[in-house]
């Protein structure tokens, strides 16, 4: 869920900071479209990006299967929602609308595109450039305010980013962990069993690892308040033209949407 | 009859680090053996277990256990025949304390609670952690204590196939000698093992067959002190 892989895509060598705002940028402007044709263009473009940033599927497998639910389950909720325009299924009071429709395709679809769009930074950027950049940005607000901890957000977003990958990992291992010692969970209750007998050992395991990551902080003498360097060189490269030229035709895409609306009226 | 047949057998992690090429090999016989995996580190002798474990599924080309398609075994069929003890202790041991984690691989079994607890009491002593570690969790114990409670866990079940993945890092020499007796026992009592491990000595004292994994590849030992020389082990 939201790893990193290693290659050598333009996507990979591509500036952090400008991955990180153009991400952002876009994340805004999907919300200034309620169409779902733009919603398609998006989605074709990032199927497209990831298949040129050496997408591993095998590893992204799971997760895939994960959001399809969860796509399911706003696809639902919303499908009943609406009482605008024509009624296509009606049962009792549950009826499904062409609007309820329409939108419920439009929701579920730009769930589909943040989730991908997120993945796509978070899969070609390491956790550290991430959390970096987002300091930076940070940094102005962090004088303005020193109380408000901006400080640590820096380290704090790092440590989320850096550690739910471990976290899926550790929820693999104890599976296969289970499976290597001959446990087999074939019934329903068996399964439920086996997820809440998960809680505990995941708990400890993370406990651990806080308490020895806290003493190789402490070891290295870290100190949230310091201002931080970076070994790596952030220069403007090729790889960056290319990677805006992606992100810009999706923001042109909704701006071009919207003028099209103004015309309309 | 314990047989894992490879053909063209490849595999690489996400489809990017390769790890075997092309592999056609028989592992195995008969009678009950004990199997040797050796070789450097990041050879794929973790990798080669899991696969036999049917933990690892997404490679190409076929292997077959007992002339049987390994994808093609029903998960609890499968199960009862083979276990693997995992190469870090602290992946495999999860519950409180070590008492209750030897007591979780039996949680399905057949059994009355006294039968789990003398059954779980006396691996445990076989495999010579003193009483008063029985009540610790795995994080409180030694390396090598640890790793003693996890081959326990395994053993506690009686299956006819032990992969074990290097049972003998960390541990003291009186343990290992009575890894040596564990292993002998095991094997009269009509069970196969396939290991892996960096000690040498170990290896060419316990073995009935020994095979080298290096660059790709899975082949028979002629001579394991040779490797050593060689550095390979
Ligand atoms: N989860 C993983 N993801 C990606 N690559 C992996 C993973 N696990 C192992 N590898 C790679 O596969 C290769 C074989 O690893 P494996 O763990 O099988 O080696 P090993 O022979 O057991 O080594 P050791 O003696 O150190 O235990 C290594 O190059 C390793 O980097
Ligand atoms: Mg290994």
């Amino acid at each position: 869920m939201f790893n990193y892989w290693e290659a050598d895509t333009v996507f990979h060598r591509a500036n952090p900071i400008v991955k990180v705002l153009l991400t952002f940028l876009l994340l805004i402007s999907m919300f200034f479209t309620k169409k779902v044709e733009v919603m398609v263009v998006f989605f074709a473009t990032f199927i497209m990006m990831f298949w040129l940033a050496d997408t591993p599927w095998a590893k992204v497998k799971g997760f895939a299967r994960m959001i399809f639910w969860l796509v399911l389950i706003t696809f639902l909720l919303n499908l009943f929602y609406s009482e605008e325009g024509k009624i296509l299924w009606q049962f009792w009071k549950l009826k499904i609308t062409e609007k309820g429709l329409y939108d419920s395709i439009y929701f579920s679809l730009r769930f589909v595109n943040l989730i991908l769009l997120v993945q796509l930074l978070l899969g070609t950027t390491q956790p550290i450039d991430v959390a970096t950049v987002v300091g930076r940005v940070f940094k102005p607000l962090a004088r303005l305010f020193p109380s408000a901890g901006f400080a640590e957000m820096e380290i704090m977003l790092l440590l989320a980013l850096r550690f739910l990958p471990i976290f899926q990992n550790e929820i693999e291992w104890l599976i296969k962990s289970k499976r290597a010692r001959g446990i087999v969970e074939d019934t329903f209750t068996k399964k439920v069993d086996g997820i809440v007998g998960m809680v505990v050992p995941l708990l400890i395991s993370a406990f651990k690892r806080a308490e020895e990551l806290a003493v190789a902080l402490e070891l290295r003498g870290f100190d949230p308040f310091k201002e931080r360097t970076s070994y790596v060189k952030w220069e403007f490269s090729m790889a960056d033209v290319v990677v805006i030229l992606f992100y810009l035709i999706l923001i042109f895409a909704v701006i071009i949407q919207k003028k099209m609306i103004v015309w309309d009226i | 009859m314990v047989i894992y047949s490879f053909k063209n057998f490849s595999y690489a992690y996400y489809g990017v680090t390769k790890v075997f090429e092309n592999l056609n090999l028989r592992i195995g016989s008969n009678n009950p053996q004990i199997v040797a995996f050796v070789g450097p580190s990041g050879s794929g002798k973790t990798t080669l277990l899991s696969v036999m474990a049917k933990l690892v599924e997404d490679y190409s080309g076929e292997v077959l256990f007992e002339e049987k398609n390994l994808k093609d075994w029903k998960e609890l069929e499968f199960r009862k025949k083979v276990l693997m003890l995992l190469q870090s202790p602290e992946k495999q041991l999860f519950e409180e304390n070590i008492l209750a984690d030897v007591l979780y691989t039996l949680k399905y079994d057949n059994l009355t609670v006294e039968e789990k607890m003398l059954k779980a009491q006396r691996v445990l002593e076989l495999v010579g952690l003193p009483k008063d570690r029985w009540d610790k969790p795995y994080y409180r114990l030694s390396g090598g204590e640890a790793r003693k409670a996890a081959l326990a866990a395994v053993l506690v079940k009686d299956s006819e196939v032990l992969l074990l993945d290097e049972p003998t890092s960390g541990i003291d020499s009186e343990t290992r000698q009575e890894l040596y007796r564990i292993f002998k026992n095991l094997k009269r009592a009509g069970k196969s093992i396939f290991f892996s491990s960096h000690d040498v000595y170990f290896v060419k004292a316990v073995s009935d067959e020994v095979f080298f994994v290096d660059n790709g590849l899975v082949k028979p030992a002629e001579n394991v002190e040779k490797a050593r020389y060689w550095g390979v082990v």
